[in-house]
């Protein structure tokens, strides 16, 4: 065990990605954190990330809160990898169901943001194709909108009604009933 | 650089984010209302094939609730509705028969119930029953019995069938809305059938035997008239397992749903402890529901017992239309089936906190949905509508 913890060390030491933002700045993570991201792994395997990951659609403020994401749940795949050959069944089993729930604790603190900074990590996780990422980004505006009226989410989301008068009695008529 | 450009609102959300946001709004009315927010949001929710919602549970008062959830909306045109098929409702008041769309507002009618005809009818039987008399067209159906509707099934906006009663059988009838008459076929009255659904261009419905058989159809477009083609026993029903209960009474029904491409024969069993105490004579009271599913295996011409409909699939119930909905973004209720106060059973039902109640086909626990007392005070029947 102790051979293959060394092992792993040296293997992550050895890849270090950069990933430069939109604002120029240069954050270095270990592969393993930087592989959510399907693009970004795309290129490491077509070998383009020597000098850093140009992310020319994320800033600095929201690629740190997505690499905050990343080794979070990083360390979880790893977790679960390791620890299906060193424990037994059942220890594994606590571990994991633990292991879970302080993973959902840090995905609803990581959801406390305001609504910009919402907008953006959707973005970003669509950018970057992390698919945890935009399905928990995506969950949290439907959860937002369910039972509220279209005047309530405009609000909610700082929305202007765009929509001309004729438009919008088109969709009454159609739909009145949700309205009223 | 960038600074040039405003920055991006929420009412520029790339439509296949907003598709994803869609996928997560299982009630219809949130998905409706979240295509009324701006331009570009309408725009978006029209470009996806999104899952199928979840049914609206629709009280014969006019009140939908938009399932999952326990708002409540008011249609005033569907008031007094005699049951559903998929998102239409039926109407039949004194043999004037309609269907309407409450949410597109489209209204069809259909023949009256007094228009009927009998349908020509050399038709092809295959491994029919063999007590049943085979070819007795138009003897032992009366055509002067009056007609009445059970269960309509709708096929397309140009066809509808549905089990009638003529006198003392029961058969199947097809119509185009709009037309005069009903035609009536006599080849199924036999079988009484009891259940019956659209799928994949033919008829299926089950008799009182739970022999699937599918129904196929005509439309002669020439000479306007409608007929049925051929009969097939798919599955031969019999002997399926049945619980009962010592000393008290079970109240068994089947519904027939298709789920993934499988047809299934579900059967309910509610059970009933009586009780003659009570001064206005004998009552039951219900103390148990069981549901059991049954898929048709074509290939053996059998039902086979199945223990999961997939963690992904819902069924909803009811005594005139019954669906599986995918509720793979909504894992926690993957093989449930939800059933409704749909008129039948009305001792099961009387003293129940809703109108709805919910089962786990896993452990074979009931619960009524949260918030208790929702979904309730308004009078039976109630029915499932699917918009589309």
């Amino acid at each position: 065990m102790a051979s293959a913890g060394s092992g792993d060390e040296k293997a992550a030491a050895a890849a270090m990605i950069t990933l430069i933002s939109s604002d120029n700045e240069k954050f270095e993570v270990t592969e393993a954190t930087a592989t959510l991201s399907q693009t970004i792994r795309h290129m490491i395997e077509d070998g383009c990330t020597d000098g850093g990951v140009p992310l020319p659609n994320v800033t600095s403020k929201i690629l740190a809160r997505v690499i905050e994401y990343c080794k979070k749940h990083a360390t979880a795949a790893a977790g679960e990898e390791g620890s299906s050959s060193s424990f037994s069944d059942a220890a594994f089993l606590e571990v994991d169901r633990a292991f879970l729930e302080e993973l959902e604790e840090f995905d609803d603190a990581f959801l406390e943001v305001d609504r910009a900074t919402l907008f953006d990590l959707i973005l970003a996780a669509n950018y970057l194709d992390i698919k945890g990422l935009l399905n928990l980004t995506c969950q949290k505006v439907a959860d937002s909108v369910k039972g509220k009226t279209p005047e309530q989410i405009r609000e909610m989301y700082n929305i202007v009604n765009d929509l001309t008068p004729e438009e919008e009695a088109e969709i009454r008529r159609e739909t009145q009933w949700a309205f009223e | 650089m960038a600074q040039a450009e405003p920055p991006l609102s929420w009412s520029d959300l790339p439509t296949e984010l907003a598709g994803l946001v869609l996928c997560r709004l299982p009630a219809y009315s949130d998905r409706v209302r979240f295509g009324a927010v701006c331009r570009h949001w309408s725009f978006s929710s029209k470009q996806h094939r999104l899952p199928q919602p979840f049914p609206c549970l629709v009280f014969a008062g006019g009140t939908f609730f938009s399932l999952p959830h326990s708002e409540s909306f008011q249609f005033h045109d569907s008031v007094g509705f005699h049951s559903s098929c998929g998102e239409w409702l039926f109407f039949s008041h004194d043999g004037t028969c309609s269907l309407k769309n409450p949410f597109s507002k489209i209204t069809l009618t259909l023949p009256n119930q007094s228009c009927v005809c009998p349908i020509d009818e050399p038709v092809e039987i295959v491994n029919a029953r063999a007590t049943q008399g085979v070819q007795m067209p138009q003897t032992s159906l009366n055509m002067e019995a009056e007609m009445s509707i059970q269960k309509v099934v709708m096929c397309s906006e140009l066809l509808v069938a549905a089990i009638v009663s003529m006198g003392p059988l029961d058969t199947v009838a097809l119509c185009r809305p709009g037309a005069d008459s009903w035609f009536v076929s006599a080849l199924c009255s036999d079988d009484l059938l009891t259940y019956m659904m659209f799928y994949g261009g033919k008829l299926y419905a089950i008799n009182k035997f739970k022999d699937l058989l599918a129904i196929e159809f005509v439309d002669e477009n020439d000479s306007g008239k409608l007929s049925i083609s051929k009969v097939e026993r798919l599955v031969v029903g019999g002997t399926l397992p049945l619980s009962l209960i010592r000393g008290g009474a079970t109240n068994i029904n089947h519904f027939l749903v298709e789920s993934r491409g499988a047809l299934l024969l579900v059967r309910r069993t509610i059970f009933g402890m009586t009780s003659d105490s009570d001064e206005e004579g004998m009552t039951i009271k219900p103390v148990g529901i069981e549901f059991k599913v049954f898929e048709a295996d074509i290939s053996s011409s059998q039902w086979v017992v199945l223990t999961s409909v997939g963690d992904d699939q819902a069924l909803f119930l009811s005594n005139s239309y019954s669906q599986s909905i995918c509720v793979s973004e909504h894992k926690l209720l993957g093989n449930h089936i939800f059933i409704l106060d749909d008129g039948t059973s009305s001792w099961f039902w009387a003293d129940m906190k809703s109108s709805c109640l919910i089962y786990n086909l896993i452990d074979g626990k009931a619960y009524s949905p949260k918030p208790a007392g929702t979904f309730k005070g308004e009078k039976a029947p109630s029915a499932w509508l699917f918009p589309l």
